[in-house]
Formats: structure tokens, C-alpha cells, sequence
């Protein structure tokens, strides 16, 4: 008990420190660290933010999406109907709707403008029934997993024919597959930078204070006690940059939402947008803590091993 | 407690330091380091602390070898050590309070105990009235008193002085002097390097003399002279 509340004690007075000796002696150089830091975090969480929000719009586009199963010509309608039936009742279908061939026709024919019968006389009905599937989220999402649906169902002796837009998949996924590379490389770049602009704060802090760590080197500090002020201060570094970086990004992905939403009703679409969920805000803060305290840690780990008392 | 056994310490660049050295200092004792400008006192103070590591031979520091100390335990060694430096090295930033509370706070004490231990040693070197001032406001001769106070707070096994009264006057250096007589008649062992003779010769004790890095001299100071 007596050596948890010596070890509390010690870290508030060590964060007492950081604010006394490393943040307010260069106080305009630590504002500027913690800029860098929420300007860092900030690009890749708007882009993931748009990403996620394209991805949920086009979520509702289902036209194109479906999958048009054409049965043969002898299929009677009960058939038809048990075969709509078997693909609603599996797990990778989130819909299946029968259009029978009387449907079809009375489709056609209101399309033309006339009636079912000016278009056939008295001849037989020629249109297949058809099945509409709409695939689940899952088989969306995979090439390999939609073509392995498709292939499955042309197995069926019943199916004539089975017609996907893939284009329009194609389309979709290539565009998120590409936000989302571009995203990563561009987060990959900002990190690399955030952590050497951390290295470079760290090891500046600890030069300025070099005199004062050959005194505690010399009185028998140990580097661990030396350097826990400074992964401190790369915690506050950390946690303020994504706090700036939040509102930051939530500034820019709300005032750019008009602007986008005129693009997407171009597409007879609107977009509502939404910033970070609250396990996303989380896990960016957690990532961006540790990592600072981290990057802070190794940074002045090795400053400090190069300072000798003498 | 401390025991040299024929250490010699090369620099890098070839220089040698110190040759073949061999001593022992008891616990109690208090031993002058004595010699011209040079001649190796600061290089063997800053071995026992294991600041420079000894070229060849053996150091024990209370039967414990030293020589090849590993980096992790060389702070709990500097622990049992109080430094005490011609400079002071204090911390500028820090009150005289919070410079002599360092070894504690290392140490896991809490600032209450800290500072009653503080209050007590500044009482011991006469400084008791100036705990909250900045060492900039401090005379030369407070300074050192502030790293005296540092050095003994923790009740260190020895204290390394090295050159403690180089910037001070003969009457401030005498009160020096008198503050280390004090902790050597309260027990602790006491090795004070100065090349000012005059000033060792008020209060005689075991010289060591050292002449370009060789150990010339070992014994009481009035054989010496």
C-alpha cells in the first residue's frame, strides 16, 4: 500500500515536472509539437472518415447490384417458386424476388406503352421466370465469395442463365480498395514524419536539460527514473494532438459535407455524413498516447545513455 | 571500504592517468588527495564512482569489485557515494530545497520525509534560512554548502570531494574544511582531493600524493611536509 501511494506521489510529481521544467520553458515549441502531431493525425482520419461514409451511401445503391437469375424456358412456376425459396432460405442472400414470366410480360409491355396482348397476339409467353438476388454484405465485399455464389447457382439444371453487373462492383470496390490504399500510404508517410518530429522535440528537450541529468546521473538516478518525465511529456503530446486533431477533422468533414452532397445528388444520391464513432475516437487516442509515449521513450532512452556526468 | 590494487588508467588518446595505484581507505577515515594540477586526483575520484572505468587492475568498494561494475547497477553504487565537485553542479532551475531533496526523491522517500531531512542537513551546513532560494542568489561559498548538504543527505558509506574549496576564499574554504572535520567526527569516511596544501595542513590527516599519475606518498601529513 505505503510503496502504491509512493508510486502515485512520484508520478504526479513528475508530471508536475513536465509541465514545470520540459513544457513551460519552451512552451511555443511544444504548441508547435503538438500542432504537428493533430495535423498528422488529422489527414488520415478524414480520409478515413470519407471512406467510411462512401462506403455507407453506396450501401443503398442497389440497382446494378443484384444478380439476374434467368430459368430455362420448361421451368413450371412451382418450380420457380421453390427455387426462389432455396436462395432466400441461404445465409450469403439478403433477398431473392421471383419475377414469373407473366410479370415479365406485364413489365414489357407497360414499358412499351400497349398491352400484353398487342405485344404476343395469341402466341406463348417466350420470357424465361427470373429470380433478383441481392447478395449479402459479405459476398459484396468479395470477388472470390460472389463469383463462388454464381457459380453455385449455374450448377442448378433449372438455370438458364446467370446475369451480375460487375461492372458496377468492379467500380465500387476498386474506388474504396484505392481510398483505402491511399489513405494508408498517406497515414504510413504522416507517421514516419510525426515520429521523427517527436525524436527530434524528445532529444531537444533532453539536450536542454543535459546539465541537469549529469547531476542526476552523478546522485545515482537511474535512466528509467531520468526518463519518465519525458515519455510524460510524449503522452500529453500525444493525447493534446488528437484532441486538436478531432475537432480539427470534425471542422473540415462537416464544412466540406454541402459541397460533397452537391457531387452525390449528382448521382441521385445524398450523403449524410458522420465523424469517428466513439470506439474509433477511442482507439485513436490510445494509439496516438502510446505511441507518442513510445516514440518518446526510445528517443530519450537514447539521448540520455550519451550523456556521461563528469 | 575502499581498496585500489594496482589500477592504472589510460584515456582513449593514449594519455595515461594514473599508473599502478594501490591504497586502502578504511571506513571512518578521512584521506587527503593531494598533487599539482594533472597529476590524476580528479581521474581516480571519478573511478571510484565509476564515472571513468579503471584501464588495468582491481577497485573494491566495500569488498565489492568494481571494476567492471555492469550500467544498471552503477546508480545504486553512486547511491552509497556523496559527490561533491569544485563547480557544485546544481541545478539552477531548482530551489536549494529541491536540489538537496534529489538523492532523496530518487530514493522513493515522499516530499514530507524528504523534507525533514532536507531542513535538518541545511541546519548542519547553515543554510536552513535560504531553502527556497534559487542557488543564483547564493554566494560561491553557499553554493558549495548546498552541494555539501546534497552529498551527506542521504547519509552516504564515503564522500568524494573534488577540489570542493577551489573557487572559494581562505575563510570560506576553512568553513568547508570544518563542515567535512564535522562528518568525519559524526563516522563517515571522507576522501577530499585539493592541491592546496596550506589549507589541508589546518587539519591534518592520511595524504595520498599523486605526481603524474604515479602514487608518490602515502602517509600522515607531517611526514609529508
Amino acid at each position: 500500500m505505503r510503496s502504491l501511494i509512493g508510486f502515485i506521489r512520484r508520478n504526479v510529481r513528475d508530471i508536475h515536472y513536465v509541465y514545470n521544467t520540459l513544457v513551460s520553458v519552451n512552451f511555443t515549441g511544444t504548441l508547435l509539437a503538438i500542432a504537428v502531431i493533430a495535423l498528422t493525425l488529422t489527414i488520415p482520419s478524414i480520409f478515413y472518415v470519407f471512406m467510411q461514409n462512401f462506403k455507407e451511401s453506396t450501401s443503398d445503391l442497389t440497382i446494378g447490384r443484384n444478380i439476374t437469375i434467368y430459368l430455362k424456358n420448361d421451368v413450371d412456376s412451382v418450380v420457380a417458386f421453390q427455387i426462389k425459396d432455396d436462395l432466400q432460405s441461404d445465409d450469403r442472400i439478403k433477398s431473392a424476388e421471383l419475377i414469373t414470366k407473366d410479370d415479365g410480360l406485364k413489365s414489357f409491355a407497360s414499358s412499351m406503352g400497349i398491352s400484353e396482348h398487342e405485344v404476343m397476339g395469341n402466341a406463348e409467353n417466350p420470357l424465361p421466370h427470373a429470380v433478383v438476388l441481392i447478395p449479402s454484405e459479405e459476398v459484396e465485399a468479395s470477388t472470390e465469395n460472389l463469383d463462388l455464389l454464381v457459380k453455385e447457382i449455374k450448377n442448378n439444371k433449372y438455370v438458364e442463365m446467370v446475369r451480375v453487373d460487375r461492372d458496377w462492383f468492379k467500380r465500387i470496390n476498386s474506388i474504396t480498395d484505392a481510398m483505402r490504399y491511399i489513405t494508408a500510404v498517406i497515414a504510413a508517410i504522416l507517421l514516419l514524419s510525426l515520429v521523427f518530429t517527436l525524436i527530434n522535440t524528445v532529444s531537444n528537450r533532453v539536450l536542454l536539460h543535459r546539465n541537469e541529468i549529469e547531476v542526476m546521473k552523478l546522485v545515482g538516478a537511474t535512466d528509467l527514473y531520468i526518463i519518465r518525465p519525458y515519455v510524460y511529456l510524449g503522452m500529453w503530446l500525444g493525447f493534446l494532438g488528437c484532441f486538436v486533431s478531432w475537432w480539427l477533422g470534425t471542422i473540415v468533414i462537416f464544412s466540406t459535407e454541402r459541397y460533397l452532397n452537391h457531387v452525390a445528388e449528382a448521382y441521385g444520391t445524398h450523403i449524410i455524413f458522420r465523424g469517428l464513432n466513439f470506439r474509433e475516437l477511442l482507439m485513436m487516442f490510445v494509439m496516438s498516447t502510446v505511441m507518442c509515449m513510445l516514440v518518446s521513450f526510445i528517443s530519450a532512452r537514447s539521448s540520455i545513455n550519451g550523456i556521461r556526468p563528469q | 571500504m575502499i581498496e585500489f590494487k594496482s589500477v592504472s588508467k589510460i584515456y582513449q588518446q593514449g594519455q595515461i592517468a594514473l599508473q599502478n595505484i594501490s591504497f586502502k581507505v578504511n571506513p571512518g577515515e578521512f584521506v587527503y588527495l593531494t598533487g599539482h594540477s594533472g597529476a590524476g586526483k580528479t581521474s581516480l575520484l571519478q573511478l571510484i564512482a565509476v564515472i571513468e572505468r579503471a584501464s588495468i587492475g582491481q577497485i573494491l568498494f566495500n569488498e565489492q569489485d568494481i571494476t567492471d561494475i555492469s550500467l544498471k547497477n552503477i546508480p545504486f553504487l553512486r547511491r552509497r557515494i556523496g559527490m561533491i565537485f569544485q563547480d557544485h553542479h546544481l541545478m539552477m532551475n531548482r530551489t536549494v530545497a529541491e536540489n538537496v531533496a534529489l538523492p532523496l526523491l530518487i530514493r522513493d522517500y515522499t516530499e514530507e520525509e524528504s523534507m525533514d531531512l532536507v531542513r535538518q542537513v541545511l541546519d548542519k551546513v547553515g543554510l536552513r534560512h535560504k531553502e527556497e532560494y534559487y542557488p543564483y542568489c547564493l554566494s560561491t561559498g553557499e553554493q558549495q554548502r548546498v552541494g555539501i548538504a546534497r552529498a551527506i543527505v542521504a547519509h552516504p558509506d564515503v564522500i568524494l570531494a573534488d577540489e570542493p574549496t577551489g573557487n572559494l576564499d581562505k575563510g570560506l574554504s576553512l568553513d568547508i574544511l570544518d563542515l567535512f572535520e564535522m562528518l568525519h567526527q559524526d563516522g563517515t569516511t571522507v576522501i577530499m582531493a585539493s592541491h592546496d596544501i596550506d589549507l589541508l595542513a589546518t587539519k591534518p590527516h592520511r595524504t595520498l600524493v599523486l605526481n603524474r599519475g604515479h602514487l608518490v606518498y602515502d602517509g600522515e601529513f607531517s611526514q609529508f611536509r
